[in-house]
């Protein structure tokens, strides 16, 4: 029957068959020549990072692809072979292992951002003063202290306001800051440690206080090119762009540091 | 490698939500699917769409408006403010809450599809002996739903112990509160403790395989009535 019917239609079937094989073609030799630069971005940076790639793009011409998540989940799906170019992690530690295990390159190493850490409210007047504020919340929101970078952060800074014991019992954590920040936007939460970039990214601008950079140690968010990227040079560049002066002064508006500390 | 305190603490608690949430949800299950079965009315199609709902929904959408709904701005959440009730969000209750919903269709429906199979004639017939409708109802329409109760209670029970994202929306990740086990693995893999993490789903996988032969024996055994919900 598919035979008769080929035979019936057999010009136009020729036809079909070349505009698909010329399509092939062209989809095929298209990706070889502009395969996209694969990004595993860390959640914090996802507002940042959507307004710097068009940028490069446009500077360069290369294509960008962004995936964002935990950086803990890229950790492992890169150890199994996760086809990414570079790696905005929140931290450094991980970038170090992957280092450590050979499937980053050490030579590509930068830190690209420094991150602020805000305690934010949604729904109070106001978020001074600080103590007094945190010990009168129903709940506090922080980042999982054992998994997210900048939830360690908040630890350090409750146990340096000799606060963290005696606030133990209302803190309530999101696995990530995306989620803490969620968690604090919908009230639930009187006040949440945030990152101050959020706050600053945010349609809910809320009262926040700027955490000193001296109360926690620094949260230094590091990149890596990839052992297993076939595009090395152009992540490489990538990585310069990130660190360019006028892009570093971008990345602090964004509520950043950059300057070094 | 052996289970940690808290992983002890993580299985704990969702077996004791499991439980508590697979009660409930038979008792108030119960007149739903009764009704369900039985109607003629209009209705019947946007109530069965309304239980079914967390069956497609993803657990990010639910966890979400529940978290908005629960709280201090939400509806039920300010009504419950008002009354002087402990905020829903990261709290035991809470979860039994989101569970409840999340698990519903999984309960319902295979008691909805029992009732529907013995049809009316059982019923009938005991009304022409002189039973009243609370007598045919629990002497004659529950022990004839029996599998489809047991089929229920399984999945319902199953389901909340592998529930996940729902939870860890509205959770807050509080040990001994709202660290399920789910979460606890989620845990141990985001902090690379790949060892913990294994031990943990391993257990898992044997709990899944296990509840699921258990179901099927049922369904085996009780050949009558051949509809089991959503599966």
């Amino acid at each position: 029957m598919l035979h008769a019917l080929i035979k019936k239609n057999g010009t136009v079937f020729t036809s079909l068959l070349k505009i698909i094989t010329l399509g092939g073609f062209i989809a095929f030799t298209g990706i070889a020549f502009a395969e996209p630069l694969r990004l595993a971005v860390a959640s914090n940076f996802t507002s940042p990072i959507q307004k710097l790639a068009p940028i490069f793009e446009q500077e360069t011409g290369h294509k960008i692809q962004l995936s964002f998540g935990s950086s803990g989940k890229f950790f492992a799906q890169i150890q199994h072979g996760a086809p990414f170019d570079v790696f905005l992690s929140a931290d450094q530690a991980k970038p170090d292992k992957l280092i450590e295990k050979g499937l980053a390159l050490e030579s590509s190493q930068i830190i690209y951002a420094k991150g602020a850490l805000a305690l934010w409210s949604a729904s109070l007047k106001s978020v001074d003063p600080v103590d007094k504020t945190l010990l009168e919340a129903r709940k506090i929101a922080i980042a999982n202290p054992k998994l997210a970078p900048y939830g360690k952060a908040a630890k350090e800074t409750l146990t340096k306001l000799a606060l963290w014991s005696k606030l133990k019992g209302k803190l309530v954590q999101g696995e990530n800051i995306g989620q803490t920040y969620q968690f604090t936007y919908s009230k639930n939460a009187d006040v949440g440690f945030v990152a101050l970039s959020q706050v600053l990214a945010g349609d809910v601008k809320g009262h926040y206080w700027k955490v000193p950079n001296s109360y926690h140690s620094a949260i230094k968010q590091s990149a890596v090119v990839l052992s297993s990227s076939h595009q090395k040079e152009v992540a490489n560049a990538f990585l310069a762009f990130l660190m360019r002066a006028d892009i570093q002064q971008k990345i602090a508006s964004f509520g950043y540091q950059t300057t070094p500390q | 490698m052996s289970l940690s305190p808290g992983d002890l603490e993580a299985i704990w608690l969702t077996l004791k939500l499991a439980v508590l949430v697979t009660s409930l949800l038979l008792i108030i299950s119960t007149p739903i699917a009764w009704w369900l079965a039985r109607t003629q009315s209009w209705l019947k199609a946007p109530i069965n769409a309304i239980v079914a709902m967390p069956l497609v929904l993803p657990p990010t959408v639910l966890g979400f408006y529940l978290l908005l709904f629960l709280g201090p701005d939400g509806a039920l959440g300010s009504a419950l403010n008002s009354l002087g009730l402990s905020p829903l969000p990261f709290s035991f209750s809470g979860l039994v809450v989101a569970s409840m919903i999340y698990s519903l269709p999984f309960v319902v429906q295979p008691i909805q599809n029992a009732f529907s199979a013995m049809g009316q004639r059982p019923l009938e017939v005991a009304a022409t002996l002189r039973a009243s409708p609370w007598d045919r109802f629990i002497h004659v329409a529950l022990p004839l739903a029996k599998p489809g109760y047991l089929s229920a209670a399984v999945l319902g029970f199953a389901h909340t112990v592998g529930e996940f994202g729902v939870i860890l929306m509205i959770g807050g990740n509080i040990e001994g509160e709202t660290r399920v086990l789910s979460v606890q693995i989620y845990d141990h893999v985001e902090a690379l403790e790949y060892g913990q993490a294994h031990l943990l789903s391993l257990l898992m996988v044997a709990f899944a395989f296990c509840v699921l032969a258990l179901l099927y024996s049922l369904q085996k055994r009780t050949k009558s009535t051949p509809h089991f919900g959503p599966y």
